[in-house]
């Protein structure tokens, strides 16, 4: 097992409640295809974007999506039952998981060594749960029907087919499929759920995770969320909802949140995993600690399907009670990681309401989209940004939000423009909204409070 | 220890092929049915507006219309009843469990064999043609939280909202955070919903087509204004996913996995087939106490192996 030799004070009780930290962190983001590698790219400012190069785009009207390069996962020794259910999101889930493990130091050696097996002998099975954000299966849609026959004219047929197809292919399509390989991989039997809220999925993982500590239901959570919709259907279905970016020939600028010339956000894919543990359980084992996850609020909109409320309602909403679960006051948070996709309506819309939630205070509150670095990882979303959110505090550096020109004066917040700040960071929020008017928004604390 | 408040069910609702009424909950022509549909259902007698109803595929449509018969005695099918009734939107919310929703629909098939199939696919022609044969709202269709997106706007609910994804696990995940929601004192209504159809799931036993609702509140809230009390719900801790795999299977488990846990709730209110329906693991159902004895209830101890609070007699 890997040593740490932890970095605090005995954590205190809060109001009688357990205290839940983040001890692991794990990515595969198209910066990088770990934490290191995606927070140096965050460091120097660049920007996933690229031509779409997974499947020919070349008569979509949007052709452009941030990418995972390079990730084989022949690399990962997973188990064979469990491999043959992870597609592409869900292979990077697993890397990212193994690496959070790895990174908690909660993995065996010999486990760290196969990919794969049970965890430190000193955990029990039953408290160490996985709260995952993530859909069904959504890649490599129209090969896999083409080559499997799916497509006979008569339902009766199409039935028929359908049957044909076997089981392991079924749970492939699962929305819980990466759940049920990530426990079955690493044995992990405590509470085991899987959240589908859109863009807001994985920090609405995250906090279900947060309360299954906090309520003594188990000890440990594997918390995140994976994304690939880099296939043909997923893409037009979002052209067809003109949601996208249409920047094809400089794809490099078209993330470009609060941005007065944004014109939609871009697709990404990759995913983003965190160990959360109560504190006392992360103290007596000497973990590092890297922040406290100190508080969770969600909201829903009742605005409109896809469209975002223009009074920012339903995102204030999700703040103020994740400050109020935190037991902290607006005036201190020192950062906010934006949703900010990039589209003209959620960038005004979370502007809107940053300032209903904090007063005369936004405007002295650094904002950032690190969407203009990574694209929207949609369902892991949350997760990847909250990660962000911990090494900005962790290193005392505000990520910027990267091709912001030319203001707009519906957006009028600090966003960070272009260049990234040396800062402490005591208090971090990181928000998500998602179609459906699904909102979620996470609260982190540095740990030890200085 | 902060105290937990008392949670009541004040309203419910659901659709079963074998009919509307209580014995539908233990028919046992829904282990060996699978795909049976809801023949008779018409999504217009619950949701007016067409043009809402163009823009939810069959399972938000059956999701809706159990919600509506929840909210119905609850007095709540409206934003404006929902204000009248006291009830803050920001302080109403929506916990759901979905069936998984394949992206295989009809409507994906029928754009795909227009094109032309096998090796002869054109992505290209794909490209272009999906503009005009793709339904417009096509990536809403797929995902899960729709349901909860369209009774936040039929019911004018903005309080906190989750849609659990865990298969079989999700109803009775959606209803025990339902009710820790409104105990920890975050909600003072919450509206659980749960559906299944086989017309929008790629699974590998065909899903009955299934819905259900209920309505909770804080009993407090319930009682200033004058609800009926169908019975009071007490989340334990959540039980580990082996605990849950192994509780005996419900009856509708196999075939309506989402919907399921919230059935057997269900039946547990109408006091029938509770014994075949299996544990409610992580959740119990008690009677509601008369008017005056209601007090707050305590906080149960949650350290490891703390066994769950029993309930009153």
């Amino acid at each position: 097992m890997r040593t740490s030799t932890g970095n605090g004070r005995a954590p205190m009780p809060l109001n009688g409640a357990r205290r839940v930290v983040v001890t692991g962190l794990g990515a595969v983001t198209p910066l990088g295809l770990n934490v290191a590698d995606t927070w140096a790219g965050i460091r120097a400012n660049r920007c996933g974007v690229g031509p779409i190069t997974i499947f020919d785009a070349s008569r979509f009207e949007t052709r452009i999506a941030a990418e995972v390069h390079g990730f084989d996962f022949s690399e990962f020794k997973a188990p064979a039952g469990v491999a043959e259910v992870l597609d592409r999101k869900n292979s990077f889930g697993y890397a990212a998981a193994l690496e959070a493990l790895a990174d908690a130091g909660l993995l065996e050696p010999a486990a760290a060594q196969s990919g794969w097996g049970e965890l430190g002998s000193s955990f029990d099975p039953l408290r160490f749960g996985v709260s995952l954000g993530t859909e069904g299966r959504r890649d490599s849609l129209l090969p896999e029907l083409a080559a499997r026959k799916l497509l006979p004219p008569t339902p009766a047929d199409r039935k028929k087919a359908l049957a044909d197809v076997p089981r392991s292919e079924y749970l492939r399509y699962s929305p819980y499929s990466l759940a049920f390989a990530l426990s079955t991989a690493f044995d992990l039997r405590g509470p085991s759920s899987t959240i589908s809220t859109a863009c807001t999925s994985s920090s609405q993982a995250l906090g279900y995770a947060l309360r299954r500590i906090r309520a003594g239901d188990a000890d440990v959570m594997l918390a995140g969320g994976a994304e690939s919709l880099m296939e043909p259907t997923q893409v037009a279905g979002f052209i067809l909802l003109g949601a996208l970016s249409k920047r094809n020939d400089d794809p490099a600028h078209a993330s470009r949140p609060f941005d007065a010339d944004r014109d939609g956000f871009v697709l990404a894919e990759g995913a983003a995993m965190l160990v959360l543990e109560d504190a006392w359980h992360a103290y007596r084992r000497g973990a590092r600690i890297y922040a406290e996850f100190a508080g969770f609020g969600a909201s829903i909109n009742s605005y409109r399907l896809t469209d975002s409320p223009p009074d920012g309602e339903g995102p204030m909403l999700a703040m103020k009670a994740a400050l109020a679960d935190a037991g902290l006051r607006p005036e201190e948070v020192d950062y906010i990681n934006a949703h900010g996709t990039s589209t003209l309506q959620n960038d005004a819309s979370e502007t809107m309401a940053i300032k209903r939630c904090f007063g005369p205070l936004a405007k002295q509150i650094p904002v950032s989209s690190t969407k203009s670095m990574t694209g929207h990882m949609v369902n892991a979303a949350g997760a990847i940004e909250a990660i962000l959110s911990v090494l900005a505090m962790r290193d005392g550096y505000l990520p910027p939000t990267i091709n912001y020109e030319r203001a707009d004066p519906a957006c009028d917040l600090d966003y960070i423009p272009n260049r990234g700040r040396e800062a402490r960071v005591q208090i971090a929020v990181s928000n998500s909204f998602g179609f459906g008017g699904s909102n979620g928004s996470v609260v982190l604390r540095a740990y030890p409070e200085t | 220890m902060p105290e937990l408040r008392s949670v009541v069910v004040t309203g419910r609702g659901w659709l079963l092929p074998p009919g509307m009424t209580p014995a539908g909950f233990e028919d046992d022509r829904s282990s060996r049915a699978a795909g049976w549909r809801l023949d008779s259902f018409d999504a217009a007698s619950y949701v007016g507006d067409p043009k809402v109803l163009r823009a939810m595929n069959r399972v938000f449509q059956i999701a809706a219309a159990a919600a509506v018969l929840a909210m119905r005695p609850a007095g709540l099918v409206s934003p404006s009843d929902l204000e009248r009734a006291g009830h803050e939107p920001a302080r109403c919310g929506i916990a759901v469990a979905m069936t998984e929703i394949s992206p295989v629909d009809a409507n994906l098939i029928d754009a795909v064999v227009g094109i032309g199939t096998g090796d002869q696919f054109d992505l290209g022609a794909f490209g272009e043609a999906a503009r005009h044969s793709l339904h417009p709202f096509r990536r809403l269709m797929l995902l899960a939280n729709m349901a909860a997106a369209h009774s936040s706007l039929l019911f004018g609910l903005q309080g906190p909202s989750f849609t659990f994804n865990s298969g079989a696990h999700s109803s009775l995940q959606a209803i025990r955070e339902a009710c820790w929601t409104i105990a920890s004192g975050r909600a003072d209504l919450m509206l659980c919903e749960a559906a299944d159809s086989p017309e929008n799931a790629l699974h590998c036993q065909p899903v009955t087509e299934a819905a259900a609702a209920l309505v909770l509140e804080a009993e407090e809230s319930a009682r200033r204004r004058g609800a009926t009390l169908l019975a009071c719900l007490q989340p334990g801790p959540e039980p580990s996913a082996p605990a849950l795999d192994a509780a005996p299977a419900q009856l509708w488990r196999r075939h309506a996995p989402a919907t399921a846990g919230l059935l057997a709730v269900l039946a547990r209110l109408s006091q029938t087939g509770a014994a075949r329906l299996g544990e409610l693991p992580g959740l119990e159902i008690v009677p509601c106490r008369p008017a005056a004895d209601a007090a707050p209830l305590h906080e149960p101890s949650r350290a490891s192996g703390a066994a769950p609070r029993k309930s009153a007699p």
